[in-house]
């Protein structure tokens, strides 16, 4: 697991059943000021086959006003609408995500530092835990976009982990049976009974 | 008032700033982030960043509070029983070796009432100025800053604070995208990486200004007639 700065996610074992691959920013308006956007996109779809078919769910989120879609859902896939650079501005994203009980988000798209970067600290303040695509994600500016990858590893994790595309897809075909993540509220518990 | 000259275009767009639909927003100058012995400190992280702001923010205050501006401050911080506070950011910040909650020289690292919770006295609260205090990362989930800026009459935000690509960018991004008209002073604001500091900046003027404009505070007090 190549996952900076810290093996993704923090709770154990990844539960598929609790995954959510969120695709923002796939729409023209990025399309056209994004650096290789086609390279993130394809690796976007190689790795939304292995989330759909592992029990993840995939999520793509598109903002009014800002073009013709880019990314392909599948019939399974869940479309949300939004109206702002974060995918939960505006929009039912929050909501369908607790309804779908999807705790743990891969997020990628266009607009590393626009689209994934807003999504990413809003995801991250409602609790989610994140992972950010580094291959699944298309920078405006390459210089300013490996910045806002450091950025989220910052502080430990600052918005959560950076990975690839290729990482997740191992982390969901390795996911099998196994001891299921911790639940986020027992883990706090754990924390609270080492204080007392 | 006039306009600033700011960068990518004139802060604000619809024309010259008005005190009165204006808010100056300082996020998190708490000793936890800017002073020895909090937060920031115990990370190992170099302090002259994030206290590199202090000084011309001080100013930029002054002159607020003389144009009769509504002044906002932010503090990052949980509950002391850390009900507020989501697990997977507890688990990040003890793996780090800056536990929330854990005792520092500072008192308990980004718990309420604790002395590295405080805003740092260079750039404190006067009576009668909003404090918002903030469970996360930006400054308007989970809080009633959207609410006291639009019972104000405020549609305008000038934001200082740290760190930069952090807790500054959340805030200012989440209010871009509620509409507000956003200006970022690049010489009242720092984080932990300077190159990622940079960045940040970079980020807000791209594409036309995404997420509103930059300008050094000195552009602002030239067009509050303050300099």
């Amino acid at each position: 697991m190549t996952t900076a700065p810290y093996p993704w996610p923090y709770d154990g074992r990844l539960d598929p059943a609790r995954l959510a691959l969120v695709v923002v920013g796939a729409q023209g308006w990025w399309a056209a000021r994004t650096t290789e956007p086609t390279v993130a996109l394809d690796a976007l779809e190689r790795t939304a086959k292995v989330v759909r078919d592992g029990g993840g769910v995939v999520v793509v989120v598109r903002r009014t006003g800002a073009g013709e879609p880019v990314f392909e859902p599948a019939s399974d896939d869940l479309v949300v609408g939004c109206s702002g650079m974060s995918g939960f501005a505006g929009g039912p994203l929050d909501q369908r995500l607790r309804a779908l009980g999807r705790d743990h988000l891969a997020v990628g798209g266009l607009g590393l530092e626009t689209a994934v970067y807003s999504t990413l600290a809003a995801a991250n303040d409602r609790g989610y835990e994140c992972l950010a695509l580094a291959d699944g994600a298309a920078p405006h500016d390459p210089a300013v976009g490996e910045r806002a990858l450091s950025s989220i590893t910052m502080s430990g994790g600052i918005f959560g982990a950076v990975g690839t595309t290729s990482d997740l897809s191992d982390l969901v075909l390795g996911a099998g049976p196994g001891p299921p993540a911790a639940p986020a509220a027992a883990i706090q518990d754990l924390y609270r009974k080492e204080r007392a | 008032m006039k306009q600033v000259e700011a960068d990518p275009y004139p802060w604000p767009y619809d024309g010259p700033v008005d005190p009165a639909r204006t808010a100056l927003v300082c996020i998190d100058w708490q000793v936890d982030f800017c002073g020895p012995g909090g937060y920031v400190d115990t990370m190992g992280y170099d302090l002259k960043l994030t206290r590199a702001g202090l000084e011309p923010t001080a100013v930029v205050l002054a002159a607020a509070r003389a144009a009769g501006m509504m002044v906002v401050h932010t503090r990052e911080g949980h509950l002391p029983d850390l009900s507020d506070c989501q697990p997977n950011k507890l688990w990040r910040s003890k793996r780090i070796g800056a536990g929330i909650g854990d005792a520092g020289p500072c008192g308990r690292i980004l718990v309420k009432g604790e002395p590295g919770w405080e805003i740092v006295p260079e750039v404190a609260p006067i009576a009668g100025e909003a404090i918002v205090d903030k469970p996360g990362k930006g400054a308007f989930y989970a809080t009633n800053l959207d609410l006291l800026l639009r019972v104000a009459g405020i549609s305008h935000l000038i934001f200082t604070g740290i760190t930069t690509d952090v807790c500054v960018h959340t805030t200012m991004r989440e209010a871009n995208d509620m509409g507000y008209e956003c200006l970022l002073l690049e010489d009242c604001t720092g984080a932990t990486d300077y190159g990622n500091y940079l960045a940040a900046l970079q980020m807000v003027k791209m594409q036309g200004g995404v997420f509103g404009a930059v300008a050094p505070s000195s552009a602002l007090l030239a067009a509050m007639g303050a300099a």
